[in-house]
């Protein structure tokens, strides 16, 4: 069973790679007495640096956390703040703390970079940087998290074990992209990416997604999620004639702006009866709309929750600022 | 190893189970015998002379599910709790969850009424219709729960091909219009809603909270605060609880006295529930409320912090509960 990291709209997560969060906020090892950490260290995944405004910064606690838990079992970990009050910022020093303690870590599966909430910092506000190092790093990833755009001098990734990268943007460049699309990862078989919108630099098109639409890029791919996307009807366009398709279990479009137009133009492509899972949530389908769709595809969980039609005004996507 | 005879009645997969076990292993008392509920409804059930009997929920808190059915659920949870008196009492054993004032905490608004009259602070009753300006919970307590506080829910509704729109849980934090809250609202209206005014909760740090006091034997023996806009899978309340640290520091520890006196005064009201949650809210001066009383015990997984004063020892609250047995109090 795919494991799915959860809807990113505010907030920090609660769970990740299937285990539930464990808050490591400690700058002073007394404040750990008197029980210290849960001794089942591998049934959680560990949030590790700030996780709430002006308190300790995660300088001082990343060594509290290397020198108080047992890292060699820890499985899934998620960085939270570096700098307490400029939260988007120093993920340059987080992680190069991160790769330098990778030997630290044998046996870790799960990565999720700046799990904050937007209480803490907007997630265009985050100056992210090139995963690349980080997967360099740690050659036993399996999941790859990243909340921010990473920069646009993104290299293509290049991993043998990945298998599931989600990248939470309110706007991913399209140099990212397509820097994706010539990634090295023949294990993936999640891509979840939040596209957002040109106003903070998304706006992908149909050559910046080539690679990942053909089906060339990730040979093993069984779920794709272009999510979060302000053109969520061009995409779909794309995805009712893109190869990639026929070898999906599993399409995402949820979160965008998805409305009868791209919704016709889905079902009048390439046959979707395989999908398991199409998931369009937060949509501006007509009830109708909603209707042919579950008449054409009568096996597959079709999520078309958060109807917003009835709303009027303007669209927007879920994620931007 | 003390004697102690006890079970404990819960569902086959009621994850209860293994935090009793770990407690009586910790507490140096003989395992518990379970006791499915399922032998209750069926009068299958044995018990011994003497022998001290908790109750866990009919129905185990469903993290992320269809939620509904909770006043069903309480009617089903109001007759197995009397056959299982009525099973108690032909064997000669103790309950340590009385059905009575069990079934009364469990109905939030029976229970907001009944502790008004007894002069305890609970907040004003609220018109179900201002949703978004006030706090909606189910009025039954008994099974899965939410709350609609404010416009923040975990709520949303599901569109399902068959059922039309369902009410699920999710993790993430939703933001709703009046709009939407209403229509959330007519889904779960059938299973009756409490409704009571808002309070501007108490900030510590960077959060509001709400407090989670365990009453054991009329006394607090934990507490912990609960991040109002949090809301977490599995919590670990090991080390400093950082919140009750912080109230300390912003309001001294008269006040701290006074929550620990309000949860233990809302304890007497409750007898025969040997281990009682208290929750309580409270503003940024000086007013405190009781906002729920639990008891099936203070939901505080893992526990193992005190509060101010206590002694710091590792101690979960079931572990507390049996060495409190035990020791005859």
């Amino acid at each position: 069973m795919r494991r799915v990291i959860q809807d990113f709209r505010h907030d920090a997560l609660t769970t990740f790679h299937g285990l539930p969060i464990f808050s490591f906020a400690f700058s002073d090892p007394a404040a750990l007495e008197p029980n210290g950490v849960p001794e089942d260290i591998e049934a959680w995944a560990w949030r590790v640096g700030a996780d709430e405004y002006d308190a300790a910064d995660g300088e001082e606690i990343w060594p509290v956390f290397l020198d108080t838990v047992d890292t060699t079992r820890v499985r899934a970990l998620t960085l939270a703040a570096w700098d307490s009050e400029m939260s988007g910022e120093d993920w340059d020093a987080y992680t190069a703390a991160v790769i330098a303690a990778a030997d630290r870590f044998p046996n870790l599966e799960a990565l999720f970079v700046a799990d904050l909430p937007s209480e803490m910092t907007e997630v265009s506000w985050i100056e992210q940087v090139d995963p690349g190092p980080l997967l360099a790093a740690f050659p036993g990833l399996v999941e790859l998290g990243v909340r921010g755009a990473p920069s646009p001098d993104t290299e293509p990734l290049v991993h043998e074990r990945l298998q599931e990268l989600t990248i939470q943007t309110g706007g991913l460049p399209p140099r990212v992209v397509r820097a994706i699309g010539r990634s090295k990862l023949p294990a993936l078989t999640g891509l979840d990416l939040y596209l957002g919108t040109e106003m903070y630099q998304g706006g992908a098109d149909a050559e910046d997604l080539a690679d990942i639409l053909s089906g060339a890029a990730f040979p093993a791919l069984r779920h794709l999620g272009l999510r979060n996307a302000d053109d969520t009807d061009a995409l779909a366009a794309l995805l009712a004639h893109a190869p990639v398709v026929a070898r999906l279990e599993s399409l995402d479009l949820a979160l965008g702006v998805l409305t009868d137009t791209g919704a016709a133009a889905l079902l009048a492509g390439q046959p979707l009866n395989h999908l398991r899972r199409l998931d369009l949530h937060h949509h501006w389908m007509s009830e109708e709309m909603i209707e042919r769709l579950w008449q054409a595809l009568p096996e597959t969980d079709v999520n078309v929750d958060e109807a917003l039609l009835q709303r009027g005004g303007t669209r927007f996507i879920a994620v931007s600022e | 190893m003390t004697t102690l005879t006890w079970a404990v009645v819960a569902t086959e997969d009621d994850p209860a189970r293994a935090e009793w076990t770990r407690a009586a292993q910790d507490a140096n008392v003989a395992a518990p015998r379970f006791v499915t509920w399922s032998a209750v409804v069926n009068s299958e059930a044995e018990f011994q002379p003497g022998e001290v009997v908790f109750a866990e929920r009919l129905y185990p808190c469903l993290a992320e599910s269809p939620v509904g059915g909770q006043r069903v659920r309480y009617l089903e949870l109001q007759t197995a709790l009397s056959q299982l008196e009525a099973a108690l009492a032909k064997a000669g054993a103790a309950s340590a969850t009385s059905a009575e004032p069990a079934l009364l905490a469990l109905d939030r608004t029976r229970c907001a009424e009944f502790l008004r009259e007894n002069g305890v602070p609970v907040l004003d009753a609220s018109d179900v219709s201002s949703v978004g300006g006030n706090i909606l919970r189910p009025r039954y307590a008994g099974s899965d729960d939410w709350m609609i506080d404010g416009w923040h829910t975990r709520l949303f509704r599901h569109r399902t091909r068959t059922a039309g729109f369902e009410v699920w849980r999710g993790l993430g934090q939703v933001s709703g219009d009046k709009r939407e809250l209403a229509d959330l609202v007519a889904l779960l209206a059938d299973d009756g809603i409490h409704a009571v005014e808002s309070l501007h909760r108490v900030h510590l740090g960077n959060y509001f909270h709400d407090f989670r006091l365990a009453v054991v034997g009329g006394k607090v023996t934990h507490a912990a605060g609960v991040k109002r806009e949090g809301e977490f899978p599995r919590e670990w309340y090991g080390g400093r609880r950082q919140e009750i640290d912080r109230f300390l520091e912003r309001f001294g520890i008269e006040r701290w006295e006074r929550v620990v006196a309000l949860a233990e005064r809302t304890a007497t009201f409750f007898p025969g529930i040997r281990s009682l949650g208290v929750e309580l809210v409270m503003d940024n001066h000086t007013s405190e409320y009781v906002f729920d009383v639990n008891p099936f015990g203070a939901y505080l997984p893992g526990l193992i912090g005190a509060p101010p004063n206590a002694e710091r020892e590792h101690m979960t609250v079931r572990d507390a509960v049996l060495r409190s047995l035990s020791a005859g109090s």
